[in-house]
């Protein structure tokens, strides 16, 4: 349902709300800055406000229920995901048993695990590290459908990326939809022989004739678009169509968050010194206060 | 069928990311009416419970660990119209008689040590363990903070080795004097410890100050102070438990005068073998009028005093024994003085050799509590060892209110609770019963509420019993 339904998720629509309107280049340096935030903030109150303002943005953006649906199931198995493994695997002290899965005393898989248990603790802690990836998902994901992919090559260019390598970048994003629809001809064409490859009992098989043919028809594309685009004189020294000027606000905009960003990192680093003992400042004991409770 | 799948995730995703917004914002919304669940089966005879409030998570107790690990602290306002409660996670909660959270702060980087309102219910001053070692002075109604102060101007703070100042203990005195003292734990060397204390007496608005001493810091460590109620007389104890060299307040108990600066008395009161010196904690205890005081020493010996500091009595409650090559006893914690009655209570017996470890045996006195009359008769001893640990004691009205916490030889939860018990005989008229160990209780001044604090306790077989919270019981 998910390869189906994401067959055009990752392009872009046009639109006419807020979101749409920003420059390329605006969000790009936005989305970098709140992924580094959700790098620095440990306190799961801040990393939860981040998380609440991402899909607010999607709000925003009037996605479609489509993508809602899409952004909701990557969400929820980026959650439950974590929720597991660290329902089972979770190492740290206290750990309130939830459930037994595997008893100590169940045979030859008993006394290799000492038992499968499920974790309260590791529940917790587990959703709120999904939070982190969820963030930078639902941010990228908003980035994606509400970007043109060709701004995005040129706003690469405009930072003096290398054509050769902002190309790759771009067109490797661009591959992403046509390998999804690449995967439903294959699915259908399967279907139509009479082969039901997401309900056989024989995985590897069906794994087997569901990919072969995706890699062979990709390699293909991959092929003439190389062809085309050497036709088309890739490389050389050719005048490029300029992207529209940067607003002014946008612009100082960016400049803001990244001085945050500096800021909140030299921050960090001076709560860490006062952690390890190295300094601490009296006068400014309101920050560390702030920086405790929401950093 | 797809409309069903749509509801489905929608569905999952949104109680999903509501159950985290509860987990994450747990210590804000927890406070309201609507997610406070009151568990009537805990009410009691005379009193009966009215709130619940869930203050957190903790890391909780172990039967492994003889150390305390969780704390918190109690305190109803002198009009009995507000209870303050201060969090092991650094949280200050002011609620009122009802038990609505009236307002709440967080300290932040510090550890909250010490709670106490001003005689008039105006003022809630906040002592913290800290890099700064502030005492906070917060406005009752508003919850704004009137002043602070930072005793690392006088302690110091040793940042590497994590030697910060601590304010131990905070009493007010009718004239609107506060008065706290604040230490801090280093160490020589040889590993022995070293002590730097001082005692501070500040007016309402915080610009008055004075220290004692004035110019110096003292050598010893102050576990505990009292007041009079006009501030006449401050008593305060001390507990140099690993001395390797001479210091120069030696002494256990000491009486000052704050405002001529001078110590009124000081006594050492003797140790008994094993020990080298006596130590006190959780008291000596001052009669609000000055004129007794009565102070428990660690090796379990019980004095009262005059105010001008005549030992009036002096009773051994219990002598070490050696027991496999190591000495035993139980340990004096809590001394309280009435009008009547000198009321003592002990704590686990502590193994000299190590006191991290449990004892093989326990001693026939620990988790006791003595009551004795003004002559020093012993009128009752109550042992409450069957029940649990004494984590707190408190007489008021009439009545004596222990908080019990776990019970390290059964290791059953039942007896969790507070205990209230008639003077002088010391029965138990009334038990509240709490899921975890209870680990501080409080009671307004005319006896009519009564709050307990509950922390979580994993069992051996790792069940969790109890949660991190507060109780609030009304008389009936």
């Amino acid at each position: 349902m998910l390869i189906i339904a994401g067959y055009h998720a990752f392009e872009a629509v046009p639109g006419n709300t807020f979101i749409h309107k920003i420059d390329i280049r605006t969000k790009i340096v936005a989305l970098l800055c709140l992924t580094i935030l959700t790098i620095l903030i440990d306190s799961p109150m801040s990393l939860f406000l981040l998380f609440c303002i991402a899909l607010s943005l999607h709000f925003m953006a009037r996605e479609s229920f489509v993508r809602w649906r899409i952004l909701m199931i990557l969400i929820l198995l980026s959650i439950w995901s974590s929720v597991s493994t660290q329902a089972l695997f979770y190492n740290q002290e206290p750990k309130t048993m939830l459930a037994c899965l595997v008893l100590p005393a169940t045979p030859i898989i008993g006394p290799l695990t000492e038992g499968v248990y499920i974790y309260q603790e590791g529940i917790e802690y587990g959703a709120i590290q999904a939070l982190r990836g969820s963030i930078v998902l639902a941010l990228g994901l908003l980035l994606s459908w509400t970007s043109d992919p060709r701004q995005l090559l040129k706003s690469l260019l405009f930072w003096k990326i290398p054509y050769q390598i902002a190309f790759m970048l771009i067109t490797g994003l661009r591959f992403l939809p046509i390998v999804f629809s690449e995967t439903v001809i294959v699915l259908t064409a399967q279907r139509l022989r009479g082969f039901e490859p997401l309900k056989t009992i024989h995985v590897l098989k069906a794994t087997s004739q569901t990919l072969l043919p995706i890699l062979a028809r990709s390699l293909r594309r991959a092929e003439i678009l190389a062809a085309s685009i050497e036709s088309r004189g890739f490389g050389r020294d050719t005048h490029q169509v300029q992207l529209i000027p940067w607003k002014t606000g946008e612009k100082y905009c960016c400049y803001l968050l990244l001085v945050m960003i500096v800021l909140l990192i030299g921050l960090k680093g001076i709560n860490a010194l006062q952690f390890i003992g190295v300094t601490y400042i009296p006068a400014w004991r309101k920050i560390y206060d702030i920086l405790k409770i929401w950093l | 069928m797809k409309r069903i799948g749509n509801i489905i995730i929608t569905t999952l995703f949104i109680l999903t990311i509501l159950t985290i917004g509860k987990y994450v914002f747990k210590d804000y919304i927890r406070s309201y009416s609507f997610f406070s669940n009151v568990s009537m089966a805990s009410s009691g005879a005379v009193y009966h419970k009215i709130k619940e409030v869930s203050l957190g998570s903790v890391k909780p107790y172990t039967y492994q660990s003889y150390t305390f690990l969780v704390e918190g602290l109690l305190k109803f306002s002198p009009d009995q119209k507000c209870l303050a409660v201060g969090t092991e996670n650094g949280d200050i909660l002011l609620f009122d008689e009802q038990g609505k959270l009236l307002w709440q702060k967080k300290i932040g980087l510090g550890e909250i040590s010490a709670l106490e309102f001003s005689k008039d219910s105006q003022i809630l001053y906040v002592g913290e363990s800290s890099q700064d070692g502030n005492l906070y002075a917060v406005e009752v109604v508003t919850g704004e903070e009137r002043y602070q102060y930072s005793t690392s101007n006088e302690l110091g703070a040793n940042l590497s080795e994590k030697e910060f100042p601590k304010i131990l203990s905070i009493v007010t005195d009718e004239k609107g004097y506060v008065y706290f003292a604040s230490q801090r734990k280093g160490s020589y060397a040889d590993h022995t410890d070293k002590y730097s204390s001082r005692l501070y007496k500040f007016d309402e608005t915080g610009k008055n100050k004075k220290y004692f001493p004035q110019t110096e810091n003292m050598d010893t460590s102050i576990s505990w102070l009292e007041s009079d109620r006009e501030g006449k007389k401050i008593v305060f104890g001390t507990s140099n438990w690993r001395l390797s060299r001479p210091i120069q307040w030696d002494k256990t108990i000491y009486c000052i005068d704050f405002t001529s600066d001078n110590v009124l008395w000081g006594q050492t009161l003797a140790a008994r073998p094993p020990y080298q010196n006596a130590t006190l904690r959780n008291n000596p205890n001052l009669s609000e009028d000055g004129k007794y005081i009565t102070a428990f020493t660690g090796d379990c010996t019980a004095y009262l005093f005059s105010g001008e500091g005549k030992l009036l009595w002096r009773r051994a409650v219990s002598q070490p024994q050696k027991i496999n090559g190591v000495y035993i006893n139980a340990v004096g914690l809590y001394s309280k003085v009435t009008e009547e009655y000198s009321i003592f209570a002990t704590t686990n017996t502590h193994n000299r050799g190590n006191w991290r470890l449990f004892t093989p045996i326990e001693d026939p006195n620990s988790n006791s509590i003595f009551v004795f009359d003004a002559a020093g008769k012993l009128l009752k001893r109550s042992q409450m060892g069957e029940m649990g640990m004494i984590e707190q004691l408190i007489v008021e009205n009439k009545q004596i209110v222990i908080a019990i916490g776990r019970n390290l030889k059964t290791k059953s939860p039942e007896q969790h609770g507070v205990y209230i018990l008639d003077l002088p005989q010391a029965n138990i008229i009334e038990k509240l019963k709490t899921a975890g160990p209870c680990i501080g209780v409080a009671v307004s001044r005319d006896g009519q509420k009564l709050a307990a604090l509950e922390a979580p306790l994993q069992l051996d077989n790792g069940e969790i019993v109890g949660e991190y919270k507060m109780h609030l019981f009304n008389k009936k």
